[in-house]
């Protein structure tokens, strides 16, 4: 405890009177404390412990019994959170959203690959499998897998148990409103794979890349086990997939994909979603207290996690599916 | 004795005994008595490998079967009358009246164990263990399988508690409790090794784990809060007896001179789980488990799969953090 005097202090011969807000409390002094009460009202600011003050004046046990005398009658505060730096979770969720946009804009493999305009690969039906050809089937090949591991990324997100009839009402609100808007996702990218002859049945039998399933299952894990955690970031991911997500669609375009694959890509990003999506980061999270530092710290090193795992997710679609020979990775053939 | 047409339509899957033996210009078809070889042209032979899986797998229409190996679609009835008329594809249903196949959850260990040995044979041997054995793993590296070593046995008890709520019958919870229980303050141990190399306690609390430790311990949690018998089912992969690796181990911290210290606890903690047969408890967890459904099979089998290759990657991402000087060890971030 940080004691922090919270009245006005008005010293007499016999007694000390402290007042607050109309209300006045007495204290009679006598020979042990006369001289050391004062020095105690004086250091009392909120910058000493308890242990700190107890050293700075040999008050003994009387020092124990003023300090609750002045406790119990509400003209004490304690300092000590004001003495810790704290963080809020908005300032947290902007950390957030700053880290996983710079990370992004770095040398991920996945985008150097795919900024590679289209037009300098030309294919020839006349010339046999040239270098550009079998590029550009890696290319297609990579913006297949990408929509694959989507798929099951968002079939997977909202697994979690948040928000519960217990969290902040208009976290709540705001959370289950993105969720509406997001429920349609899974089955739009399943649409756009049966365009690859890839249904529903062949999606069951496939595995997913393990640095998917890290992804689907650390935030779940956060959803569930570390939820102020996964609100922190909620709006700060959505975003960074949306936006990856717009640049993988215009991508996907350039490369004239097919009109059956493509379409119900398109109709993944909606108004409505992008509005859900602003109205979570534009929201200052009130209802959450303010962190402490141990907290915000743990927080900052989780969200480097992430900003590592996101990496190692377009990373891994990149490594496999440049170079798989089949587009599933079937469990029935183990 | 042939089977029904409904079994061709369906799904065919090859009985069991059937043998197949891989040549290099044909594969020979056996069962019992009865034979019969298929020739392969050498750009067929992935097809034909990746068609008889799936056969040996059933659960692909014929329809589906097509679809995987396009390029033998026009011989893929052909040779399904074949196995048909050798009586070579299973019965669609058990005489139990189960359906063909539910397994028991005895049974499904076997094959899961199976499925899993299979798996790990394509993978070439652990990058860690061979470095140990040929003397190049660094200081570093063993600090770094320590690190990470640390968020597994610190973040255990949280990983296994949710499954501890789950209804199970009155044997099951007592051999979760207990196991619990046995789980606990372990990360002390490694705390010990990693104070004897100057990583202090406090440290250890504010650090994050490398991408795939934490999905490891991520998918362990939510297997337990959400599909117990992929828990029950990972538990074997978290508790393999590894006395080999634990050998190595020794050696090449003793090699490095390391304090003993640091191997010593850990190796402890080894101990502890072998002499706890902890190696054991998914086997005697599924044998309480009465029937297992074909739809919980896969997705254990996926489940599994996933968390084996993850550890995997785990090893790899181990020995390229921890051995690139210029990465942040131990990993507290700051923003």
């Amino acid at each position: 405890m940080y004691p922090q005097l919270a009245c006005k202090i008005s010293l007499y011969a016999d007694r000390i009177i402290l007042s607050q807000a109309g209300r006045e409390v007495s204290f009679n002094t006598h020979a042990q404390t006369g001289d050391a009460l004062p020095k105690l009202f004086a250091l009392m600011d909120g910058s000493k412990s308890l242990d700190e003050l107890r050293q700075s004046l040999c008050l003994g046990s009387a020092l124990d019994t003023i300090i609750q005398n002045l406790d119990e009658q509400g003209l004490l505060k304690d300092a000590s959170l004001l003495r810790h730096p704290t963080q809020s979770v908005k300032k947290l969720s902007e950390f957030a959203r700053e880290l996983l946009s710079k990370n992004q804009r770095g040398n991920n493999p996945l985008w150097s690959l795919l900024e590679v305009e289209p037009s300098v690969l030309p294919i020839t039906e006349t010339i046999p499998k040239t270098i550009a050809e079998q590029t550009t089937e890696q290319h297609i090949n990579v913006l297949y897998g990408f929509a694959i591991e989507h798929y099951h990324l968002f079939a997977h997100r909202h697994t979690s148990h948040w928000p519960t009839p217990q969290s902040a009402a208009s976290l709540r609100q705001l959370v289950s409103e993105l969720y509406r808007q997001e429920s349609t996702q899974a089955d739009q990218l399943l649409t756009a794979l049966a365009a690859l002859g890839i249904s529903d049945a062949d999606i069951k039998d496939t595995l997913l890349l393990p640095a998917t399933m890290a992804l689907c299952h650390g935030l779940s894990f956060w959803a569930n086990f570390d939820d102020c955690f996964y609100i922190t970031i909620l709006g700060a991911l959505t975003e960074r997939l949306y936006q990856d997500f717009e640049r993988y669609l215009a991508t996907s375009e350039a490369f004239k994909l097919g009109p059956h694959f493509i379409e119900p890509l398109r109709q993944l990003l909606t108004p409505e979603l992008a509005r859900a999506r602003a109205n979570l980061l534009d929201d200052d999270f009130q209802e959450i207290a303010p962190l402490d530092l141990e907290t915000s710290q743990r927080f900052i090193g989780q969200i480097h996690l992430l900003a590592d795992m996101l990496n190692e997710f377009y990373t891994a679609i990149v490594n496999y599916y440049a170079v798989a020979p089949h587009l599933l990775r079937r469990v029935s053939v183990i | 004795m042939t089977t029904t047409p409904q079994t061709l339509d369906a799904a065919p899957l090859l009985k069991d005994r059937v043998v197949l033996t891989f040549k290099d210009t044909e594969v020979e078809v056996r069962y019992g008595a009865q034979g019969f070889a298929i020739a392969v042209l050498p750009a067929d032979r992935p097809e034909i490998d990746q068609l008889l899986k799936l056969l040996q797998a059933g659960g692909r229409s014929p329809a589906q079967l097509a679809q995987d190996c396009p390029g033998l679609q026009n011989q893929i009835p052909g040779l399904l009358s074949e196995f048909d008329h050798r009586g070579m594809l299973a019965q669609p249903e058990s005489p139990s009246g189960l359906p063909n196949d539910c397994l028991t959850g005895r049974q499904f260990y076997q094959v899961l164990s199976r499925f899993l040995a299979r798996l790990k044979r394509r993978f070439p041997p652990s990058p860690f263990s061979q470095q140990m054995a040929d003397g190049t793993l660094s200081r570093q590296h063993l600090i770094g399988y320590a690190l990470e070593a640390y968020h597994v046995t610190h973040l255990c008890p949280r990983l296994l508690a949710p499954a501890l709520a789950k209804h199970a019958s009155t044997t099951t919870r007592k051999l979760l409790q207990a196991f619990f229980v046995s789980e606990l303050h372990h990360d002390r141990l490694i705390e010990k090794s990693l104070t004897s190399v100057g990583i202090p306690g406090a440290q250890l609390q504010h650090m994050q784990p490398l991408p795939m430790t934490f999905a490891v311990c991520a998918s362990l949690g939510i297997f337990a809060q959400q599909h117990p018998l992929s828990f029950k089912a990972a538990l074997m992969l978290f508790e393999e007896d590894e006395k080999i690796f634990y050998e190595l181990f020794t050696q090449r911290c003793e090699a490095l001179g390391m304090p003993a210290d640091f191997y010593q606890p850990i190796l402890l903690h080894a101990q502890i789980n072998d002499e706890g047969a902890h190696d054991q408890i998914t086997e005697v967890l599924m044998a309480e488990i009465p029937y297992v459904s074909l739809a919980d099979q896969l997705l254990v089998k996926k489940n599994m799969a996933l968390l084996m290759e993850s550890m995997i990657l785990r090893t790899y991402e181990i020995l390229n953090y921890y051995g690139d000087s210029k990465n942040l060890i131990p990993r507290c971030f700051e923003a």
